[in-house]
């Protein structure tokens, strides 16, 4: 037995008072105590809730009556389906009638068992694009095609569905389980109003909150230990900036309440800056140039078509260099956005086009295409970049990334992109989701082992960490067959251009023709907050990881970096700062991203 | 029976309370420690532990009613998914305010006789939990002030008052402050992490708990070279074994993370000891803290300011900490108050790997997912 020195504050008494008997019963009770035993959970669930918000909320306000009420008639349908309330063109309505005929699009209608209706509703019908149409092989007029989505709010999935209304058929619909897509205009505004109506939000505040104050709200988001916990119901959060701070109203849309308020610190970095007066997003020249129509791009034996999706970035597509297929497709499905690791509330960011979506960041210019040089000015290559900003970038509470794709003259290419700040606080975690599809059906991917390549049997994904072993090149992973493949060389601040590592999440997944596993444009894939590997492509791979050896491959890449508003370290930040007299922005990006080099090229085993 | 007597068995009768109630307190904690811990066990006798106690402290301390607005409990800085950390480089408060630190895992608590990286003067849990209840600036949890409205949520609970009478049988009104403090100490002291491949190995004698990396790390770190040892010793490798020219054993250092200016200077938002001391040598100087479970409580250093383990060992390795730019500028390499023992050492990428090896190897994956610490609240947060 072990001896352990109990170190006693010794604690001064008068002992006197006390009794015999009340001495004898205070030692018996103190010998009657059981042992210890160990200490377990044992949660009596009726014997404590976790009350965290005041009953207030629970109010039941007029507007969420109507609402209430809407649902309750339309699943007394024989369709049991809200429909999309934004004004609809006839196409739309259309398209959204003979989504709701087809009988994979609504097989989740009703529970199998009970045939009791399951809530869905449709979120939004869009003008179809040439992205969304990956998985399509009959033949139709892109003109007249529409993306159905509708989401159900008790299975947590969303559906879809692509319809041609000319031909008056659906051309594919699929379903994708634990997602949520882009919420509507109204549910947006109800989500407001339940936040600026609230008490809660009110006394945090000390005054009503205007709906133009709401930032944010179309932005979906989790919380933990509520319903919003991994994004199991819908939420959004409309954030009020309030001097250096930010108010998060956590709205629950699917039951139509607020469940919880948490404040972020939105930095002291620079003075509260002035709303910056820029032009409006909605930019027609983004739209009909790039949104609806395939760009071709063929420059220093590269050659690929790009587009704006509507949530999934700048997509590139069908990418060869000096006429080998290189790329099948790549794009940057979600910026998923953590304020706190233990909390797990931020958001479920998106990028894409501005006419097409309800993404919070869209489309701030045009694509560029960028002369790509080394420290002697001598070109390398290119740069194909596109920006997406919030309108009131750099202040708190609003968003700017940057999507880059480079291009080497040696056949090297980088998939990159970079957060530009500002975001709702100073403790920020951004972890961009990349897919990265490789031409090919018949690759390996390989994982670096101290001195050899390990081939992946199955699916898999894996976390780079302190431990992990790169190649002397700095390599983490192979891709390729036996004629020709790319290294990967995630990053780890070597790439010069301010980002400090990845700390990447790396998930590799089969891609079979005919089978959308994010092939189409994906709605947002994973919720906001989560900190280990469930940021969405694990979907893809889990429970029954499929076999991966000599198959057509996809790669998903999940980057993982931390903002910083400290002077002198800012990372992921922006601010505005008063320079001869005028509001300049200062803007600290943190990029992210792999680089592939050809493995002939590198030479290396 | 005369007066005399009657004072004299009054006197035996309260030596034999005494005894047994102090003879319980450690008998019924120390059931809770692995049988090869040897250390020092530092309990505050004004708080005698209870299984009671305990179990009512895990619900408190996941209680996001403490605090002034229902937005964070304990457990949002120390939640158990980092061991009991939360990630972040500082924590932030109820009212979104960045702490000047970053959060402490809470394990293995009872070893240590200090308990905050900078206040020499708190050595048991029952004191330390005044800073995050009360501290103003920056506001953690918010309860000054708030006292009556925070023990006002507490007293409606059904659930918490049938536990604190259960948890403090002999008192009429239970649910009061100190309480509510003795309570999540309680639990708190319970929770121990001794199930790291380096504890499988060393303790329990499974030869193939670490690996030849984490060997060869091991005898990386308690070589004379590197001398890694001499203050990251003890259960937690967190005790020093380091004296002062006078003889006195030493508990807080200055590592060279700073020398803002090359005056020796830290941040002005944190100074260490000195803030406490007001001595200018005690700039700079933060208590060591432990080395198990780094694999789950990055980011490291009192300020959180090291991303990786990679960048901490760098430190050590250069003698200190060159920060060429911002604010913060300056070679801590030379800091004039640096400890003599970071005087750097040499490392190949191999050595470098392994050290790196073995200090994950003190990570304790089973204190992640103990039930005993887990949080008890698994229903909506808004259901009534």
């Amino acid at each position: 037995m072990p001896i352990h020195f109990l170190m006693m504050k010794q604690k001064s008494s008068t002992v006197f008072i006390f009794c015999y008997i009340f001495l004898f019963c205070i030692v018996i009770s103190c010998n009657n105590s059981q042992p210890a035993e160990k200490i377990h959970a044992g949660y009596d669930a009726d014997a404590i809730n976790s009350v965290l918000i005041a009953a207030d909320s629970l109010n039941t306000f007029t507007f969420v009556e109507e609402r209430v009420n809407e649902i309750k008639a339309a699943l007394k349908n024989p369709k049991p389906v809200l429909l999309c309330k934004d004004s609809l063109s006839e196409g739309q309505s259309l398209a959204q009638i003979i989504a709701l005929s087809d009988s994979a699009f609504t097989q989740f209608l009703t529970d199998p068992f009970s045939k009791l209706p399951y809530r869905n509703e449709v979120f939004g019908v869009y003008p179809a694009r040439q992205s969304d149409m990956g998985t399509v092989k009959e033949a139709y007029n892109l003109a007249s095609c529409y993306r159905v989505e509708m989401y159900n709010y008790a299975l947590n999935n969303t559906s879809i569905a692509l319809v041609d209304v000319q031909q008056q058929k659906i051309l594919s619909s699929y379903y994708t389980n634990n997602s949520q897509p882009d919420i509507p205009l109204y549910l947006r505004s109800l989500a407001v109003k339940i936040a600026i109506e609230s008490p809660e939000v009110q006394q945090a505040l000390g005054v009503k909150p205007e709906e133009k104050d709401a930032l944010m709200a179309s932005t979906k988001t989790s919380l933990n230990r509520s319903r919003c916990e991994r994004s199991r119901h819908l939420c959004v959060a409309p954030t009020f900036v309030k001097g250096n701070k930010a108010l998060w109203a956590i709205v629950d849309l699917t039951d139509h309440r607020i469940v919880g308020i948490r404040w972020t610190d939105v930095g002291k970095s620079g003075p509260a800056a002035p709303m910056v007066t820029e032009k409006r997003l909605q930019d027609d020249k983004i739209t009909s140039c790039y949104c609806e129509v395939e760009q071709k791009l063929i420059k220093n034996g590269w050659n690929m078509n790009y587009m704006l999706t509507s949530s999934d970035g700048l997509r590139i597509s069908d990418v060869s260099f000096n006429s080998i297929p290189v790329l099948r497709s790549a794009k940057l499905v979600d910026w998923h956005v953590s304020y706190s690791g233990t909390d797990g509330f931020g958001y479920s960011d998106a990028v894409g086009c501005p006419y097409f979506s309800q993404a919070a960041v869209v489309a701030w210019e045009i694509p560029k295409v960028i002369e790509l040089k080394d420290g002697n000015n001598k070109i390398i290559g290119f740069v194909l970049e596109q920006t997406y900003r919030s309108e009131g970038w750099p202040t708190p509470c609003n968003y700017n990334y940057r999507q880059r794709y480079e291009f080497y003259n040696d056949g090297k290419f980088r998939v990159a992109c970079a957060s530009v700040g500002r975001g709702c606080g100073n403790t920020g975690t951004y972890r961009p989701v990349f897919r990265i599809a490789f031409a090919g059906e018949q690759n390996n991917f390989y994982e670096w082992n101290q001195n050899n390549w390990q081939p992946w049997q199955k699916e898999k994904w894996n976390a780079q960490g302190s431990l992990t072993s790169y190649t002397p090149e700095g390599y983490q992973y192979k891709i390729g067959n036996t004629q020709s493949g790319y290294f990967m060389e995630p990053g780890k601040g070597q790439f010069k251009d301010g980002g400090r590592g990845d700390f990447n999440y790396v998930y590799v997944t089969k891609h079979v023709n005919g089978r959308d596993e994010g092939e189409n444009d994906l709605v947002t894939i994973g919720p906001c907050c989560n900190t280990d590997y469930h940021q969405g492509p694990e979907k893809f791979i889990e429970p029954q990881p499929e076999d991966v050896q000599n198959s057509s491959l996809v790669v998903w890449y999940v980057a993982q970096l931390r903002n910083d508003d400290r002077k002198g370290n800012e990372y992921c930040w922006a601010e505005n700062v008063l320079e001869n007299g005028v509001w300049k922005t200062k803007a600290y990006p943190c990029f992210c991203g792999p680089m592939f080099v050809p493995v002939a090229k590198a030479g290396s085993k | 029976m005369t007066t005399v007597q009657k004072i004299f068995s009054g006197i035996v009768c309260l030596g034999v309370f005494l005894v047994c109630c102090t003879n319980h307190q450690k008998d019924e904690f120390s059931k809770l420690l692995p049988g090869f811990v040897k250390d020092s066990v530092y309990l505050n006798s004004e708080n005698v532990f209870s299984k009671e106690k305990a179990e009512l402290g895990r619900y408190l301390f996941y209680d996001r009613r403490l605090s002034v607005n229902n937005t964070k409990a304990c457990a949002s800085c120390h939640a158990q998914e980092f061991a009991f950390t939360d990630n972040y480089n500082r924590s932030i408060g109820a009212f979104g305010d960045l702490h000047q630190r970053n959060a402490k895992p809470l394990i293995n608590i009872v070893f240590e006789k200090y308990l905050t990286a900078a206040d020499s003067s708190i050595h048991f849990p029952e004191e330390q939990i005044n800073n995050p209840m009360f501290n103003e600036h920056p506001v953690e949890l918010g309860v000054k002030g708030n006292e009556s409205k925070i023990l006002e949520r507490i007293k409606a609970d059904k659930y918490y008052q049938q536990q604190f009478k259960k948890a403090f049988p002999v008192e009429d009104n239970p649910v009061n402050i100190i309480n509510v403090q003795y309570s999540i100490t309680s639990f708190v002291k319970t929770i121990f992490s001794f199930n790291s491949p380096y504890d499988n190995s060393f303790y329990r004698n499974n030869k193939l708990a670490m690996n030849e990396g984490q060997l060869k790390g091991m005898k990386l770190f308690f070589s004379a070279a590197l001398n890694c040892s001499s203050c990251h010793g003890g259960i937690n490798f967190s005790r020093p074994a380091v004296k002062s020219e006078s003889g006195v054993a030493e508990f807080y250092f200055n590592t060279g993370l700073y020398n803002i200016s090359n005056q020796g200077d830290y941040p002005v938002s944190d100074q260490g000891l000195a803030d406490i001391t007001k001595k200018s040598a005690d700039i700079g100087k933060y208590k060591i803290p432990t080395l198990r479970n780094l694999a789950f409580t990055a980011p490291y250093f009192h300020d959180g300011s090291a991303a990786t383990l990679d960048e901490v060992v760098a430190v050590y390795e250069n003698g200190g900490r060159n920060v060429t730019g911002g604010a913060n500028k300056g070679d801590g390499r030379n800091n004039p108050h640096k400890h003599p023992l970071i005087k750097g050492f040499k490392l190949n990428s191999q050595q470098r790997k392994d050290l790196v090896s073995f200090l994950l190897s003190l990570s304790d994956l089973s204190v992640l997912r103990n039930l005993a610490y887990a949080n008890p609240f698994s229903d909506d947060e808004t259901k009534k």
